[in-house]
C-alpha cells in the first residue's frame, strides 16, 4: 500500500495560503486528493465543481476531498488514510497564527506513520509584509520559516529588488526560497512525484526535458554501487540552496534492502522500500533552480559518497 | 497537633463548663430549626451551646473565655470541594532550571545549562525549560541527544520546548530512563528515531516525556509541603475549614502528614490518591488504595477517595460530550478510561470504603460515571460512600435527578461559571446552546441533590469568595455588564453549597457544616453582613476576621487571642499566592 504523502502549508494571513490552496484543488493533476483547510468559506470553491456534500466534507468533481480541520487532527487523518479508493495526497492548511511544526509531529504519531509520510512543508511568506510582524507574531513567524521546506516569498512583485534581496539574506543562506507572485509554482515542485519522470537511459546527471518551465531543470544520475551512509547524510546536509527536491532508490552498505531518499528543503527522509528492486540500483532526480550550473560539482562529490566496492 | 492528646471517648472525663463562649454576634447557622443565634458555647471543639445569651450563661466557668463579637456576621466555614495547592505552587518552589528568554539561541540555551550545572553541582538531572526549535534552524543545528551530549555528557538533561510539544533530553537521560531503539512508543506521543538505525534522537513528544519524568526523582516532600502550606494558610485566611486536595501521592500525603503533626493543618482535608500517573507518577498506589492511605489519617487528614481523570477539557475539546462538538462530523471529545475500566473500578473501590472522585467536564463522561455508580449500587448496594462528579461543566437535564438517586455529589468548580475574557473565549467552544446550562447547581439542587463547590486552582482562583460570589450572580464580579454564564441560585443556596453540602460531600454531615449543638466548633466570623447588599461586587470583597477549627482559632486576622492558649497559627492579612485580577 503507497504511501500517502502530506504537503503541509503555512503562512500569515494574507500571505497567499487561500490562493495556493485553491490552485492545488482545482488542479487537474492533483490526482487523489484531500485538503484540510481552517474555513470553507474563504476557500470560495465554485459550486459548479462541487459533487457532494456531507457534514464537514465536500467531494468535488475532479475526484478531490475538502474538509475543514477538525479537533483532533490524528483521528481525522486515521479515517482519512482509511478512504477508497486510496488518497494519494493530503494537504493541511496550517492556520495563520500556529506553528507548523505540532503538525509535523502530529505525523509522527506511530498510527500515521506506515500509512502517510510529510512531503514537505511550504511556507508562505507576504514579501511586503514580513518585516512589520512583531512580538509574538514576530517569533510565530520565524518558526513557520525555520519549519519550512519551501519558502515562497509571495507578492514578490510589490517590493523594490533591494528590499527582495534584503529580504532573502535575512531569511539565512540555507533555506529554500522561490520568489512568487499569486503564489504561482509549478505543481512539479509542490507536489513533485519525481520517481516515475525519470526517462531511461544510461548516463550520469541526465537532464531531463523542460516540462517545468523557465524556472527550474531537472536531471537524472544513476549507479549501480551503494552509498556509505554516513557520507551520504553529510552530502545531503551540504546541499546547495539551489536544489529544492531530491527523490530516488538509493542502495545503502549494510543494508539489503534499498531505501527511498526524499530530500526537500534541507530536510531529508529515508524509508525502507518495499519491494525488492535490485536491478534498478541507485537512481536520484533533480530538481534545481534553472541555470545554477552545478551539475558537474554535485556528480563528483555525490561520487566520493559511495562506498568502495 | 501541638498541645497535648486530649482525644474524647465514652468514658472520658468532661468539664462542667465552655471553653469559649462567643456573644454578641449575628450567627447564620444553617440550621432549619433555629436559622439565626446570637451567641455560641464550645467545650472540647464541639459547640454545647447555641442561642442567645441566656442558653450560654450557665456554662461560662471561671476559666471561660469570652468574646464580644460587637454584632460581627458568623457562619459555618467553608468547603472548597476540589483544589490543588501542590500543583499551583510547587513548580514554583522547585528549583529547576529556568532559561528566562522567549527565545533563547542554542548558544544562550548552552551557556544557562552550563550556568545550572556550576550553581547545582553533582551528578543530578538538570530539567527544565524552554528552548525553541526555530532558533536551531536558523542556527543549522539539530536539536537532541548528540547537541545535548556535545554539552553535558555525564549528567541527564531534560529541557522542554516552549508549545510543550517536544522534549530535548541526552544520552544520560535516555539511559537512566531505560530508552533505546527497542523501547515502543506510548499511544499519546512518541519517540523521535534516526530512521536508518531506529535510535532515539532524543526528542520525545508529547506523551513520550512520561517516560523521563517516571525516571527522574520527584518532586521532595520539602516542595510539596511548603506548597500544602502556604495553600493551608491562605484557605484558613478565606474561611475555609475543610477541603479536598484531589490527585495525590505518597510523598503528597507524606507532605501533608508533617504538617497535620506539627499542628500546621489548619483545616480538614480529604485526599484523594490519583489514579492515572498522568499528573505525576505514584509508585505506591495499590498499597495506599489497599489500606496503607489509613497510616495518615487523623481528625484533619484522610486520604479515603481516589481521583480519576475520566475526560479532557474544553480548549482541546476533549470534554466527552453526548453529540458531537460544535462544526465537527463525529468527535465528541474523548474518554480516557474504558466505561468497563471504570465500572470495575467504581464497584471495586465502592467496596473498600474509597470515594471515586471523578473528572466529567462533557455530559458524556458524567452520563457514563452515573451509569458506572448504578451498577455499583446495584451489586454493593447502598455502601454509605457518596462518590462524586468533579467539575460537571456539562450535564444532561436527564441525569439531574440522577446525584439524588445515586447519592452522588455533583461538584462544580468556578473557571468558567461566569464571563471572563477567558471563560467567554473558552466557554463558549461548547457552543450557544450547551453554554445556557453550563454548571447547573439550579438543576441538581431543584432535583434534591447534592451540589458542591471546588475552586481548582490552578484552573481558578483558590479564593472561595470569588467563587461565592458568582455562584449567586453568574455574572462578572469586577465590571456592571449583564450578561451571565448559565442560572445564578440564592445567597442562602449558595451559603448552603458552600457549608452543609461540603460536609455531605466530606461525609461529616453530622459533624460539621452547620452550627448545632454537638457538632464541631468549625465557624467563621466576617468584616460584613452578607445579606446586607446585592451580592455583585460586594460578596468576593468579604473579610475572614476569625477561623475556628474544632473550637480553636486558626485564623485571628487581628490578633485578638494573641498571647492567649487560643492563640491563632496564622495571623494578619491572608499570603498573596496569586496576582491580582
Amino acid at each position: 500500500m503507497a504511501s500517502i504523502a502530506v504537503t503541509v502549508v503555512a503562512g500569515f494571513l494574507g500571505a497567499g495560503k487561500t490562493t495556493l490552496l485553491n490552485r492545488l484543488v482545482q488542479s487537474a493533476e492533483a490526482g487523489r486528493l484531500a485538503v484540510i483547510v481552517n474555513d470553507f468559506g474563504e476557500l470560495n470553491i465554485d459550486a459548479a465543481i462541487i459533487a457532494e456534500v456531507s457534514d464537514a466534507v465536500y467531494s468535488l468533481q475532479n475526484g478531490c476531498i475538502c474538509c475543514t480541520v477538525q479537533e483532533d487532527l490524528l483521528a481525522q487523518l486515521v479515517s482519512l488514510t482509511q478512504l477508497s479508493p486510496r488518497l494519494q495526497r493530503i494537504v493541511i492548511e496550517c492556520s495563520g497564527v500556529s506553528d507548523p511544526q505540532r503538525i509535523v509531529q502530529t505525523l509522527g504519531y506511530p498510527q500515521l506513520r506506515s500509512q502517510l509520510h510529510l512531503d514537505a512543508v511550504i511556507t508562505l511568506v507576504d514579501a511586503s509584509a514580513y518585516g512589520t510582524l512583531e512580538g509574538e507574531f514576530a517569533r510565530l513567524s520565524r518558526a513557520q520559516v525555520a519549519c519550512a521546506d519551501l519558502l515562497l516569498l509571495n507578492k514578490s512583485d510589490l517590493v523594490s529588488p533591494s528590499e527582495l534581496a534584503a529580504l532573502r539574506n535575512s531569511l539565512g543562506a540555507r533555506v529554500r526560497v522561490i520568489d512568487t507572485v499569486q503564489a504561482a509554482v509549478p505543481d512539479a515542485l509542490l507536489l513533485a512525484d519525481l520517481g516515475d519522470r525519470a526517462e531511461p537511459t544510461g548516463l550520469k546527471m541526465l537532464a531531463l526535458g523542460a516540462r517545468h518551465d523557465q524556472l527550474f531543470e531537472s536531471w537524472v544520475w544513476r549507479s549501480q554501487q551503494s552509498f556509505e551512509p554516513t557520507a551520504l547524510r553529510a552530502w545531503l546536509q551540504r546541499l546547495p540552496a539551489e536544489v529544492f527536491r531530491l527523490k530516488g532508490l538509493v542502495q545503502l552498505q549494510g543494508n539489503a534492502a534499498p531505501h527511498w531518499l526524499q530530500h526537500v528543503g534541507s530536510r531529508s527522509q529515508f524509508s525502507p522500500a518495499a519491494q525488492q528492486s535490485d536491478a534498478l540500483g541507485t537512481q536520484l532526480v533533480f530538481i534545481a533552480k534553472r541555470g545554477c550550473n552545478l551539475r558537474e560539482a554535485l556528480e563528483h562529490s555525490l561520487e566520493a559518497c559511495l562506498a568502495a566496492a | 497537633m501541638t498541645a497535648s492528646d486530649n482525644f474524647h471517648s465514652s468514658h472520658s472525663s468532661v468539664a462542667p463548663y465552655a471553653d469559649l463562649v462567643l456573644h454578641n454576634g449575628r450567627f447564620y447557622t444553617l440550621d432549619p430549626a433555629q436559622p439565626w443565634a446570637e451567641a455560641v458555647a464550645i467545650r472540647d471543639g464541639r459547640f454545647i451551646a447555641v442561642g442567645n445569651l441566656d442558653a450560654v450563661q450557665a456554662l461560662i466557668g471561671p476559666h471561660t473565655r469570652q468574646q464580644d463579637l460587637l454584632g460581627a456576621f458568623c457562619m459555618p466555614g467553608l468547603h472548597d470541594m476540589h483544589t490543588h495547592p501542590d500543583l499551583a505552587l510547587a513548580p514554583r518552589y522547585s528549583d529547576d532550571l529556568d532559561v528566562g528568554i522567549e527565545d533563547p539561541t542554542p548558544q544562550q540555551l548552552a551557556e544557562a545549562i552550563h550556568a545550572y550545572a556550576d550553581s547545582h553541582p553533582g551528578a543530578g538531572w538538570i530539567y527544565g525549560q524552554y528552548w525553541v526549535r526555530y532558533t536551531f534552524r536558523e542556527a543549522g543545528l539539530t536539536p537532541g541527544r548528540e547537541w545535548l551530549d556535545s554539552l553535558m555528557p555525564d549528567r541527564p538533561v531534560a529541557l522542554l520546548d516552549r508549545m510543550w510539544g517536544t522534549m530535548m533530553v541526552n544520552s544520560k537521560a535516555l539511559e537512566l530512563a531505560g530508552i533505546d531503539r527497542h523501547t515502543a512508543d506510548p499511544r499519546n506521543g512518541y519517540l523521535e528515531r534516526d530512521e536508518l538505525s531506529g535510535e532515539p534522537t532524543g526528542l520525545l513528544i508529547d506523551g513520550a516525556y512520561a517516560l523521563i519524568h517516571a525516571a527522574m526523582p520527584p518532586t521532595p516532600v520539602s516542595v510539596l509541603r511548603r506548597a500544602y502550606r502556604d495553600g493551608v494558610h491562605f484557605q484558613s485566611a478565606r474561611g475555609v475549614t475543610a477541603t479536598k486536595y484531589v490527585h495525590v501521592c505518597e510523598r503528597r500525603l507524606e507532605a501533608l502528614k508533617e504538617l497535620d503533626d506539627c499542628g500546621e493543618l489548619t483545616l480538614r482535608v480529604e485526599a484523594a490518591i490519583s489514579w492515572q500517573d498522568d499528573i505525576f507518577p505514584v509508585r505506591r498506589r495499590w498499597e495506599l488504595l489497599g489500606g496503607e492511605r489509613h497510616y495518615y489519617r487523623s481528625a484533619r487528614l484522610n486520604a479515603n477517595a481516589v481521583k480519576f481523570h475520566f475526560d479532557g477539557t474544553v480548549e482541546p475539546r476533549s470534554s466527552y460530550l453526548l453529540t458531537p462538538w460544535p462544526e465537527e462530523s463525529s468527535w465528541r471529545g474523548k474518554l480516557n478510561l474504558t466505561p468497563e475500566h471504570i465500572t470495575d473500578m467504581l464497584v471495586d473501590m465502592d467496596r473498600r470504603g474509597l470515594r471515586v472522585i471523578a473528572h466529567c467536564t462533557g455530559d458524556g463522561a458524567s452520563d457514563q460515571f452515573l451509569d458506572a455508580v448504578a451498577e455499583a449500587r446495584r451489586r454493593n448496594g447502598f455502601s454509605g460512600i457518596r462518590h462524586q462528579c468533579a467539575h460537571s461543566t456539562l450535564l444532561h437535564p436527564g441525569n439531574l435527578k440522577r446525584f439524588r438517586e445515586l447519592e452522588v455529589i455533583a461538584e462544580f468548580s468556578p473557571a468558567a461559571w461566569y464571563p471572563t475574557p477567558f471563560a467567554s473565549g473558552a466557554r463558549a467552544g461548547y457552543g450557544q446552546e450547551r453554554l445556557k446550562r453550563i454548571y447547573d447547581f439550579k438543576g441538581v439542587l431543584a432535583a434534591g441533590g447534592i451540589a458542591v463547590m471546588g475552586t481548582d486552582w490552578p484552573v481558578a482562583s483558590i479564593d472561595p469568595w470569588l467563587a461565592l460570589e458568582t455562584l449567586v450572580t453568574r455574572q462578572n464580579p469586577w465590571n456592571q455588564e449583564p450578561n451571565c454564564f448559565g442560572e445564578p441560585i440564592s445567597l442562602e443556596q449558595a451559603l448552603q453549597v458552600a457549608t452543609l453540602n461540603g460536609a455531605y460531600a466530606m461525609g461529616l454531615e453530622q459533624q460539621t457544616g452547620s452550627l448545632e449543638v454537638g457538632k464541631s466548633a468549625d465557624l467563621i466570623v466576617l468584616d460584613r453582613d452578607l445579606f446586607a447588599q446585592p451580592a455583585r461586587n460586594y460578596i468576593h470583597r468579604t473579610r475572614v476576621q476569625l477561623t475556628l477549627v474544632e473550637g480553636r482559632p486558626v485564623y485571628d486576622r487581628l490578633g485578638t487571642f494573641t498571647g492567649t492558649a487560643l492563640q491563632a497559627q496564622w495571623q494578619g492579612e491572608p499570603p498573596v499566592l496569586e496576582e491580582k485580577v
